[in-house]
């Protein structure tokens, strides 16, 4: 029997180990023989003789096979790792529910962290289009507490009224970050480079609405808000005709 | 000359040669050869199912360094979990041992 032949009787008794271990385990024994066959040569041995000597002196290699195997309690680390498994899945499975919330908190961290990209106005006007082409796209907003106040177009009707497009949220951490729904009704109202001209106060609770005012290009249309007891203010120069 | 005899406790004699130095396993048979005056002469491949047997319970560890022959080698080192197990197991052979000698010393006695 020779090096490779002891190291394969070895090795086909280890079935528990993976093949890094088993390729460990061969590079090992080779190493021992290696160092024992040398050991013998530097002795005098001729080389034959002095593998034959190194393979006696390792003993049988069944043995050394079946003991090297029982150092490597796989089996139940397989058992361990399945009961990790099966841990693993029942726990997705009980927390479930709270999966089918993690948009909802992604966009409530979003809201809070960088509100500016999450309360994108342009989504708002691919979904309300109010004026069309003939619109210009504007971003004037006003916050009061939780709730946005967003002018979002403007425009000219065929008769030469302006008319604004406004769009109203809140930020709402418990309830998926955006709510579009007021539950409590908010007033508005506006005015013309600051007569009592523009829009009479409005109450409503709708999160868009198109108002309709007197104003033409260059004046300043001052728009205010009340919610909560509170007030909020912006204020835009009305553009130029033509989008 | 004391008569050659099976090695049964191997993982005693292996963290006791692993106290002293880092050994790589033709090294540690050689070395075991040599302190027991040729006594514990064990087949050399059943070395590694005991060395690997200790690495997985944590007794040693196992890194590979260039040995003064040139050729890379595996070396074993003993850990501190390795170096309480060598306390507590020499411990335990000796109150073994002594008392085998007790009882030997008693039957020479007897039929002296």
């Amino acid at each position: 029997m020779d090096r490779s032949e002891y190291c394969a009787q070895v090795l086909s008794h280890l079935r528990r180990l993976s093949r890094g271990e088993r390729a460990a385990v061969r590079a090992e024994l080779e190493e021992h023989i290696e160092d024992h066959v040398c050991a013998l040569l530097d002795l005098g041995y001729d080389e034959s003789l002095a593998e034959e000597r190194t393979m006696a002196a390792m003993g049988d290699p069944a043995e050394v096979g079946r003991e090297m195997e029982k150092q490597y309690p796989r089996g139940w680390m397989i058992l361990g790792r399945a009961a990790m498994a099966l841990t693993l899945l029942l726990a997705l499975f009980l927390a479930g529910p709270l999966l089918e919330r993690v948009p909802a908190a992604w966009e409530s961290l979003a809201v809070r962290c960088a509100p500016k990209a999450v309360l994108d106005i342009s989504e708002r006007r691919e979904d309300f289009d109010p004026l069309g082409l003939d619109a210009w796209d504007l971003d004037a907003e006003a916050v009061i507490r939780d709730v946005h106040f967003r002018v979002y177009q403007a425009g000219y009707d065929p008769e030469g009224r302006a008319r604004i497009a406004v769009a109203c949220w809140r930020t709402n951490p418990f309830q998926g970050g955006l709510d579009y729904g007021l539950y409590d009704s908010y007033s508005l109202w506006a005015r013309v480079d600051g007569e009592e001209t523009g829009i009479a106060v409005q109450t409503t609770s709708e999160s868009i609405s198109l108002y309709g005012v007197w104003a033409g290009p260059g004046q300043t249309l001052t728009i205010t808000w009340e919610v909560y007891g509170e007030r909020a203010t912006v204020s835009i120069t009305l553009p130029e005709v033509g989008p | 000359m004391p008569k050659k005899q099976q090695i049964e406790h191997t993982p005693l004699l292996v963290l006791s040669l692993l106290a002293g130095e880092d050994m790589y396993g033709y090294q540690m048979i050689l070395e075991l050869a040599r302190r027991s005056n040729h006594t514990f002469d064990m087949k050399e491949g059943t070395l590694y199912p005991v060395l690997h047997g200790l690495e997985q319970k944590g007794y040693l560890e196992a890194y590979r360094q260039e040995a003064p022959t040139g050729r890379v080698r595996k070396y074993y080192h003993l850990t501190r979990k390795g170096g309480e197990a060598l306390r507590t197991e020499t411990e335990s052979w000796r109150q073994y041992s002594g008392a085998v000698d007790a009882v030997l010393r008693s039957s020479a006695l007897g039929t002296a």
